[in-house]
């Protein structure tokens, strides 16, 4: 009555078995990973830290202001300066120099600037993800950088610390705009 | 020392085994994951996936399908009690000595028709009462080999495993349908369609793996089952048994749907299946058994299949005395698990709520 089993079988079995052992071992790495990220740190969402602190509309008539931010970032936090306007029908040119202490460490200092607010919320949410939105102005590790970005109404810098150790820096900024777009309400 | 034949067979199952482990594990990391990306956007305002809204309701699908899979079904049947068939466990204490695996502990009643044997170190045969009024003694000996071949290879414990798995992924399934059903609205909906298609997926790998398998474990079932009656009384056995099951599988639930539907009942099913025996539906369900052909996700293999691998070709008529003349009381049994059947019918049509306990 026993019977052999065919060459058939004896492959389906052993495929069958490389099949169970190659998606346990890819189970137990998706597991990991979803470990590893629960365990990891989330930092607070922070919508803008210094969003009212800076009034552009004293000088909105000179079509150009500037201003300077000194500070120090402890730990992993993203930080939002607005710099465009409410409500403006066009586009703001910023110029931007940004400067780290020579005897302090820059690494994990990084910079974007978005064209919008929701840019930032996205980058908030997953800065990680592909967001066109901020990819043109990003400069990371940054010790002394500077150049320009255009951004449109709600738009600003985003200073993100991704270490989790404080990092200082000076950011001097100018903007250029057409008080002329402004729109009264 | 005791020594192990590992066969490519039993490092299969192993490897089943593993993988649903895993599986499990998986969907527990993946519930808890999802919850805490959802706790992180709706209570803590910490930065997630940024899809915590979304995670968060699948997580807590998934959460309730794995709770509610923690509470064990309740068994079905009557536990037989020597008194109450005491010619049948005289039967079951000579094959078990004659085949020499560890005694069975407890035979059950369920409501049905069907023969099969559960256990992972509790080991039951399961009758299914239907199966008393046409079966013989000769042929219920043939198969009670069948099962017995099943525990004297260890298929309950491998089958008890997976089952606990399988169960989790059904239970998945379900939640995820119902919130699919109970959403109010569409868009809400769709939410849950990730773990739908997660459990679905999931129950349909696992049917794939383990359908050849059970087909194979049949197969060694039935040549043990050869070997300790003979092929001929147990090839006699199962295609007899198959054909009456198959019309009472298929009549029954029809007639009980009718009177469902009507708000009547049966107070005796199996009795009434006697009626509906006569010679023409004898010979469809036999023609329907013999020529039924098998499917990849079969659990078992076709009546062809099986009669070609115990190399027999011709089936004679039952004779001899039912099974039913074991039991003293048989049609008390019979009614006691009449509403069992009814209900399970009812629910599988959806005339009844899955919470369905009595008729009264």
């Amino acid at each position: 009555m026993k019977k052999e089993k065919s060459i058939f079988v004896k492959v389906g079995y052993l495929l069958g078995i490389i099949f169970c052992l190659v998606a346990s071992i890819s189970l137990v790495y998706a597991s990991y990973m979803m470990i590893s990220w629960t365990f990891s740190e989330h930092p607070d969402i922070v919508y803008s830290d210094y969003s009212n602190s800076y009034d552009y509309y004293e000088n909105e008539k000179s079509g150009q202001d500037s201003d300077t931010i000194s500070d120090t970032i402890n730990g992993e936090t993203i930080m939002f300066q607005e710099l465009g306007f409410e409500k403006y029908a066009g586009l703001v040119e910023v110029s931007y120099n940004l400067n780290v202490p020579s005897d302090t460490d820059s690494n994990g200092l990084e910079i974007y600037f978005v064209k919008s607010v929701n840019g930032y919320y996205q980058f908030a949410n997953s800065y990680d993800s592909i967001v066109t939105d901020y990819k043109s102005c990003q400069k990371k590790n940054v010790m002394t950088t500077s150049g320009s970005c255009t951004i449109g109404n709600g738009g600003g810098i985003i200073i993100y610390n991704t270490a989790n150790k404080p990092r200082s820096f000076t950011l001097s900024f100018t903007i250029k705009y057409d008080p002329s777009l402004i729109e009264s309400n | 020392m005791k020594k192990y034949n590992i066969t490519l067979e039993s490092a299969y199952a192993i490897s089943m085994i593993i993988l649903f482990s895993i599986v499990y594990i998986t969907i527990l990391v993946l519930a808890f994951t999802f919850l805490y990306d959802g706790y992180l956007e709706w209570f803590a305002n910490k930065q997630g996936t940024e899809f915590g809204f979304y995670t968060g309701i699948i997580g807590v699908i998934l959460f309730v399908g794995v709770l509610w899979a923690l509470f064990p079904k309740k068994r079905d049947g009557i536990v037989l009690k020597k008194k109450d068939a005491p010619k049948l466990f005289e039967l079951l204490d000579k094959a078990v000595a004659k085949t020499q695996i560890h005694p069975i502990d407890t035979i059950r009643l369920v409501p049905g028709s069907s023969i099969a044997v559960t256990g992972l170190f509790n080991k039951q045969l399961l009758v299914g009462i239907a199966s008393l009024r046409y079966i013989t003694e000769k042929d219920f000996e043939a198969i009670l080999y069948h099962e017995i071949g099943h525990f004297a290879a260890k298929d309950t414990k491998v089958g008890s495993f997976l089952g606990v798995y399988f169960e989790t992924l059904e239970k998945q399934y379900i939640s995820s349908v119902k919130f699919w059903n109970y959403s109010p609205h569409y868009a809400i909906a769709i939410i849950g369609l990730p773990s739908l298609a997660m459990s679905w997926l999931l129950m349909h790998l696992f049917s794939f793996l383990y359908a050849p398998y059970s087909k194979f474990r049949e197969y060694k079932a039935d040549e043990f089952a050869a070997s300790h009656s003979n092929p001929k009384q147990f090839a006699n056995a199962l295609v007899h048994y198959s054909a009456y099951t198959y019309a009472h599988d298929v009549i029954m639930p029809q007639i009980i749907v009718q009177l469902l539907s009507e708000n009547k009942k049966l107070t005796n099913v199996y009795a009434t299946m006697t009626n509906y025996w006569h010679k023409e539906n004898a010979e469809a369900s036999m023609n329907a058994v013999l020529s039924d052909t098998e499917q990849f996700k079969d659990s078992h293999p076709s009546l062809q299949n099986r009669l070609k691998n115990l190399d027999v070709t011709k089936v004679n008529e039952n004779e001899g005395k039912t099974l039913k003349t074991m039991f003293p009381e048989f049609e008390k049994f019979e009614e006691q698990l009449s509403d069992d059947y009814t209900i399970r019918i009812g629910i599988n049509s959806g005339l009844l709520d899955r919470s369905t306990k009595s008729l009264d």
